[in-house]
């Protein structure tokens, strides 16, 4: 038997037939009786013939199979009974055993909101008994979403962005600087007060050295350290804070790194090309030049080198000393004296005679009382104590009447005042100064005096000796003291190596550059670290100037006293606390080499894409054209519209391997059917590039591929300009993508889309 | 490759400069390359946007983004020269870290979240699942219709369990395997058994509805929820670059107002 359906589409009425004993209803291709709306399954139901009457099988749909009102599984159909199923409205119009089934099909519009009723309600209101019931319109893929109601992500980001403006600028206003300082400040800065002991530089008072963008400025730095130059002769000085930069957890300023030195002193030439010592300094060990003193060669005072010979014998001390008799030989018996009766042989070392203060290292200078009246006694007789020191031919004569006149206590005041008495008084001595003192007190002079000292020509005193001399000019004080400690085993003889052979005062033993590298070396241990330093030894500020070391606290207008409030302290060496820095000392960033490390970054991002999109290609290969797709008709309740694999329908069946097909959703294809075969087809905008063509400008030429995979269909975009969407034209553009039934593929901007379906 | 870059390009400038910092030559280099990347990152939700530019494949720019957001940490590593003492720029860090850690996080994501997504998604899209689903509540409700006072009460009740609620998606991200987020269903039995005998067979249609719903709704579910995650990353990663911009500027303010920042080889 056989079916006969009439189907209304508003005003036109056709009429088909469907061959066989089943009636497949559903939305799949191989229905007969067939409807695109989504509440109809693929095989929702069917109505088959059995012997003298039809039944009608609902195939298990969600949606369900309602029969005059009813859902039904299985029903008998008889004349006037009307199926409603999802969106098909069917009615038997004839259901005579002898004749073939006539069905009326109506297919109306999805109506998901029932008529107003006066008395629908929803859901949510009381149940009223009796009520006609209404149910909600609930947008389930909507509700479900995350960036629904309040929460989305532009309402986020709004809400982030004003909270992190809003807090930065009432956190950083009142808290400046806590917000922006990337380092606690010097000891000497963050405990220094003025006057009335009110902190300089307290908390958030950043301006105390930073003009707003402006930065830490020199003449911040001369409101209270006058500015004292490296050297006359300089070209060129960077700015306070070049050396001395805060916010570096640096306790004291004073301490300057290496390279602030090397950085000029490498190339000193290109600063002042007048410099002939200091052209290039890179280390201490390495290259630093011979130390020099200033001797006098042919009336000349020249610097020379100290290894020189003309500076080994250039001291013009006119004080006579052997140290080699001293140290080595017989010039170390204590005559007898009166405290003393007997001679005594003493071992002299250089301590002896030259002592170190502890607190400066620096040596002491000589005195006679000190270092030489315990051998060499001015004395005149042996029945009296020996005469002052320092005394000229008149005050050694009077003295020496005096104490035989019985006046001894003479011999115990001090030269200066003893000078001052006797000025002159050879010429009117109050005292009988007869020729016999005179000579007694020239025999002095002459015997004991000139053992050390050389006679000024007029015989009457000796030449006065050169006091303590700084020998390095350019050089911070040496310390005796911390060379000469018991932990690093220095002797004084291992700098000054010829004084033990010294016979003469004249001799100059000063150690050079090779006597120092031993230790002021680049060092990896704590004791040898930072020994090869500029700074070691040498003040960038001329030392020369009244101020000397320690300059800048002398120079401040403002001493340094207990502060009234406690800055932020620096923490403590050892502490685990960082300290990062945002004033950048002059000498900048080149705006070419800027330029040029963009320029850098630019050209490796296109090479990066451009790479990316070659690989991109070859992944895609050559895709094989295929024939021109051939529309499969329009979508309709027609029968025999589609092949199916197998069935009772076996006459109106064609065996085909099916692949699918695509649905035109949108634009000109819109309604008509693709199948998808085996080699695939293009979709694009040129009529000789692909195979189904759609002349809109959004379409590229050769737009995207469609084709079989194996047993799956893909869909390959083919580079296009617009680019092809999978279901949602926000969403990312496809490359190669697997489709499922049901997929939306979108081409350009919703230029054309087809569902794929199976 | 240009991480390489960056370590030997670090390595040396350690070697030179015993303080590294963000002030110094090399750490305002740093830092410049840092916030030119930073801009560049921002554009890819320019470009995401424009469907007609032909400024390369999306997917490129994707890429792309991926691979400089990780190196833009680096970068702004040895901006920072490993010393964090500046508040503002301290909490900026901080932020860049969580937009780069939510970026890194969002690519696996995407990178393991489809192919689970794949093994629950049905031939239905959600739409479709959507409709389906007011089809059935359409049903129930027909069939409720003119129905006592108890038939009614049991469509309320069964009908309130598929109802999403507030914040559905935020719960269903978290609730991760309880889904089904409506109402709990409760005993109904002193409910049924209150139902009309003439009303029996159409409450047991109703109830094979309703299971048919649920069904239904517990698909969309499943499927909803791993999108849900594919999309959760984006609501950290996009507010915490807002966020960023408001602390760049403000790190840069900084800069400039406290630091001389000369352009210039003064010597």
């Amino acid at each position: 038997m056989s079916f006969l359906l009439q189907k209304i589409e508003g005003a036109t009425i056709s009429l088909s037939e469907v061959r066989g004993r089943k009636l497949r209803i559903g939305r799949g291709t191989n229905a007969q009786l067939r409807s695109e709306n989504a509440a109809l399954a693929l095989d929702h139901a069917f109505i088959e013939e059995i012997e003298d009457h039809w039944d009608l099988v609902d195939r298990g749909s969600i949606t369900g199979t309602y029969v005059n009102g009813r859902t039904v599984e299985r029903v008998r159909l008889n004349k006037g009974d009307v199926l409603e199923i999802a969106d098909l409205r069917v009615t038997v119009q004839l259901a005579d055993p002898l004749r073939p089934l006539f069905l009326r099909i109506e297919q109306r519009p999805v109506d998901v909101e029932s008529p107003v009723d006066p008395r629908a309600r929803t859901v949510d209101t009381p149940a009223l008994k009796g009520a006609v019931i209404k149910a909600p319109r609930v947008d389930f893929a909507d509700a479900y979403k995350l960036g629904r109601g309040a929460i989305s992500k532009r309402s986020l980001s709004w809400l982030v962005l004003l909270g992190s403006v809003g807090g930065t600028l009432l956190f950083a206003a009142s808290r400046k600087q806590e917000s922006f300082q990337p380092g606690a400040i010097s000891v000497a800065h963050s405990t220094a007060t003025r006057p009335d002991g009110k902190p300089i530089i307290g908390p958030n008072n950043c301006q105390a050295c930073h003009d707003p963008f402006e930065g830490a400025s020199d003449s911040k730095c001369n409101a209270c350290h006058e500015q004292i130059f490296h050297q006359a002769s300089r070209a060129a000085t960077g700015s306070c804070i070049g050396c001395h930069a805060e916010h570096r957890k640096m306790p004291h300023l004073a301490a300057v790194q290496q390279s602030k030195c090397a950085d000029c002193h490498e190339s000193l030439g290109r600063f002042n090309p007048k410099s002939v010592r200091a052209l290039r300094i890179t280390r201490f060990d390495l290259d630093h030049p011979e130390f020099v003193v200033p001797v006098q060669v042919g009336g000349v005072t020249q610097r020379l080198a100290v290894t020189q010979q003309a500076v080994l014998t250039s001291d013009e001390n006119p004080l006579k000393f052997n140290h080699q008799c001293h140290l080595t030989g017989d010039c170390n018996v204590r005559p007898a004296t009166l405290a003393r009766p007997q001679r005594q042989r003493e071992q002299l070392t250089c301590d002896s005679c030259h002592q170190v203060e502890p607190s400066s290292g620096r040596v002491r200078s000589l005195s006679y009382e000190q270092a030489c009246a315990g051998c060499h006694l001015l004395t005149f007789d042996n029945r009296f104590p020996p005469v002052p020191h320092r005394l000229d031919l008149e005050t050694v004569a009077g003295v020496i009447a005096n104490a035989y006149s019985g006046n001894t206590a003479l011999l115990q005041r001090k030269p200066d005042e003893l000078v001052r008495i006797f000025a002159g008084r050879l010429s009117s001595p109050p005292v009988n100064v007869g020729s016999a003192t005179v000579r007694n007190a020239q025999r002095v002079l002459r015997v004991r005096c000139v053992q050390c000292h050389e006679l000024n020509p007029d015989g009457k005193s000796v030449v006065a000796p050169l006091g303590a001399r700084s020998w390095f000019a350019g050089m911070r004080g040496f310390s005796h003291s911390d060379h000469l400690t018991e932990n690093l085993g220095l002797s004084c003889v291992q700098c000054h190596k010829g004084v033990i052979r010294s016979p003469s005062s004249r001799d100059l033993s000063l150690p050079s550059v090779s006597d120092c590298t031993g230790c002021h070396k680049p060092s990896r241990s704590h004791r040898g670290a930072g020994l090869d330093r500029c700074a070691t030894c040498h003040d960038y500020h001329d030392n020369t100037s009244r101020f000397g070391p320690g300059w800048s606290r002398r120079a401040a207008k403002i001493p340094a006293t207990a502060p009234a409030v406690a800055p932020k302290p620096l923490a403590a060496a050892g502490s685990l606390v960082p300290v990062g820095i945002m004033v950048l000392p002059d000498g900048g960033l080149s705006g070419g080499a800027l330029l040029a490390v963009l320029a850098v970054i630019v050209l490796a991002a296109i090479a990066l894409f451009a790479f990316l999109k070659k690989s991109r290609r070859d992944d895609l290969g050559p895709v094989p054209r295929s024939t021109v797709a051939r529309e499969a008709g329009p979508i309709d309740a027609r029968p025999g519209g589609s092949p199916s694999s197998s069935g009772d329908n076996a006459g109106l069946t064609v065996a085909l391997q099916w692949h699918g097909a695509l649905i035109g959703v949108d634009g000109v294809w819109k309604g008509r059917r693709i199948p998808v075969t085996e080699e695939g087809m293009y979709i694009g905008r040129d009529q000789q590039d692909a195979d189904l063509v759609i002349a809109s400008p959004m379409i590229s030429r050769r737009h995207v591929w469609i084709g079989t995979k194996g047993d799956k269909v893909f869909a390959i975009d083919h580079d296009s300009t617009n680019g092809t969407f999978l279901n949602d034209p926000q969403s990312t553009r496809i490359t190669e993508v697997e489709l499922k039934h049901g997929d939306v593929i979108i081409l350009g901007e919703n230029a054309a889309s087809f569902r794929f379906e199976v | 490759m240009l991480l390489a870059v960056l370590i030997a390009s670090w390595v040396k400038y350690e070697e030179d400069e015993p303080f590294t910092h963000g002030g110094s030559p090399m750490g305002l280099l740093y830092g410049l390359i840092s916030l030119a990347l930073i801009v560049l990152l921002m554009f890819y939700g320019i470009r995401k946007r424009a469907y007609r530019s032909r400024l390369g494949k999306l997917e490129n720019w994707l890429q792309s983004h991926i691979y400089l957001g990780v190196l833009t940490f680096f970068v702004i590593l040895a901006h920072t020269g490993f010393r964090f003492e500046d508040r503002v720029a301290t909490i900026l860090f901080v932020v860049v870290t969580l937009v780069i850690a939510s970026g890194i996080l969002g690519a696996v994501l995407y990178k393991t979240v489809p192919r689970a997504l794949t093994e629950v998604e049905s031939n239905l899209t959600n739409d479709e699942i959507s409709d389906q689903l007011n089809q059935l509540g359409k049903a129930m409700a027909r069939l409720s219709s003119q129905k006592s006072d108890s038939f009614q009460q049991i469509y309320s009740r069964l009908m309130s369990e598929v109802k999403p609620g507030i914040m559905a998606g935020w719960r269903l991200l978290f609730r991760g395997g309880r889904l089904g987020l409506g109402e709990q269903p409760k005993d109904l039995s002193a409910k049924l058994a209150r139902v009309p005998l003439e009303e029996r067979e159409d409450l047991r249609q109703l109830l094979v509805l309703s299971r048919q719903q649920k069904e239904l709704h517990i698909r969309l579910l499943a499927q909803q929820r791993y999108r849900n995650i594919l999309d959760f990353w984006l609501y950290l990663h996009l507010p915490l670059s807002i966020a960023l911009i408001a602390l760049i500027a403000a790190h840069l303010w900084g800069a400039f107002y406290y630091g001389k920042i000369s352009w210039w080889i003064s010597r």
